[in-house]
């Protein structure tokens, strides 16, 4: 028995309409999507509601210690937060633009793995930046500094200090594969499993 | 046009090809849950992408590339996706189900389970008898690697049908 044999058979099996009203179409066509990119969405969102509690605890900080506002590491933190919200809107953007299933099958295949690769790339610089620029902050402005528990920081050693600035960025460079990875990466492997199949 | 008309434009033609809907679920599916899920998936991005149809092709041709890149997404879902009250107005899938006693229609969507996502749609868009021509719109890949793929294809459904 062949493809061809049973061509006709399939045909005649479902040559019939089917007949679901008119409100019911557009009953479901309101639900929520349940597809990978809205749970990616969601992995997101989760992570973005992180942002504006720590806006609030900045803001409360700055005005219960008006000194804090001139403080560099305070600075520093602010410039961390803008920079995490930044690659969350970014990202939210990104798979917005996904959430479009009408393309040829090929062509979204490549687009949203195009989408996600931008994604992980925007996703390791934040992580790069912010890691490069908490040593640079800690050591150029060490006599700005007002907070207390910066000072037993300086006590160390450089020679340890820098040791431990190293480690942090080798060890974030893996942690933010991993935490990419564990969000995104079944996806991601999907989309170039399909991809290799189709051409 | 008006969110009514577009409303009314997109059931109408919904109406008119829900069974290709059907098809698609019936062999990206396993369980009828699993092709109630997709169907409503399916319906979902569908409305979503509906504005983006410009009527270059045909709709059941655009309605092909959402269903089938939908259901080669899959839907992800922790529990149940349509909730209790909502399952009263969905299709009864076994509506779309090849007749029991047809053995050989049976054997054949067996086979077609075992595929993957990419050669499910090339089993589909050939059994439905479209051109090459439309699949290369739909697939977004040339004729001829179509060509190629779908004789790889029928040699193991063969096989799988004789196993």
């Amino acid at each position: 028995m062949e493809l061809d044999d049973l061509k006709n058979k399939w045909q005649n099996n479902h040559s019939t309409n089917t007949s679901t009203s008119k409100q019911t179409i557009m009953e479901l066509s309101q639900q929520k999507s349940y597809g990978p990119v809205a749970a990616l969405k969601n992995v997101l969102t989760k992570q973005m509601v992180l942002i504006p509690f720590l806006v609030i605890v900045l803001i409360i900080q700055a005005v219960r210690n008006p000194s804090l506002q001139s403080d560099p590491f305070f600075g520093l933190f602010t410039g961390m937060i803008l920079l995490a919200a930044l690659f969350f809107t970014i990202s939210y953007l990104i798979l917005t633009k996904m959430d479009k299933q009408a393309a040829p099958v090929a062509h979204r295949l490549k687009n949203d793995i195009r989408s996600l690769n931008n994604m992980l790339w925007c996703y390791r610089l934040t992580f790069l930046v912010a890691i490069i620029l908490l040593p640079i902050f800690v050591e150029v402005f060490k006599d700005m500094g007002t907070m207390q528990l910066m000072q037993a920081w300086y006590d160390i050693h450089p020679v340890l200090r820098i040791g431990s600035y190293v480690s942090l960025l080798i060890t974030s460079f893996y942690f933010s594969r991993t935490l990419f990875n564990k969000d995104f990466g079944k996806h991601l492997a999907d989309l170039k499993k399909n991809l290799s199949a189709i051409e | 046009m008006t969110s009514q008309q577009r409303k009314e434009a997109f059931t109408q033609e919904i109406t008119g090809n829900e069974a290709l809907i059907w098809k698609v679920c019936r062999l990206y599916g396993q369980t009828k849950e699993d092709q109630q899920d997709l169907f409503q998936e399916i319906m979902v991005q569908t409305w979503r992408s509906f504005d983006r149809f410009r009527g270059e092709a045909k709709f059941s041709t655009w309605l092909y590339q959402v269903s089938i890149n939908t259901a080669i997404s899959g839907v992800r879902k922790k529990k149940r996706m349509i909730p209790v009250a909502q399952q009263d107005v969905m299709p009864d899938i076994t509506d779309h189900a090849p007749p029991p006693e047809d053995e050989q229609l049976q054997q054949l969507y067996t086979a077609i389970g075992q595929l993957n996502g990419i050669e499910k749609a090339l089993t589909l868009l050939y059994l439905e008898d479209r051109s090459y021509k439309e699949m290369e719109i739909i697939l977004g890949v040339n004729e001829s690697t179509l060509r190629v793929k779908m004789t790889r294809v029928k040699e193991k459904l063969k096989k799988l049908i004789k196993i």
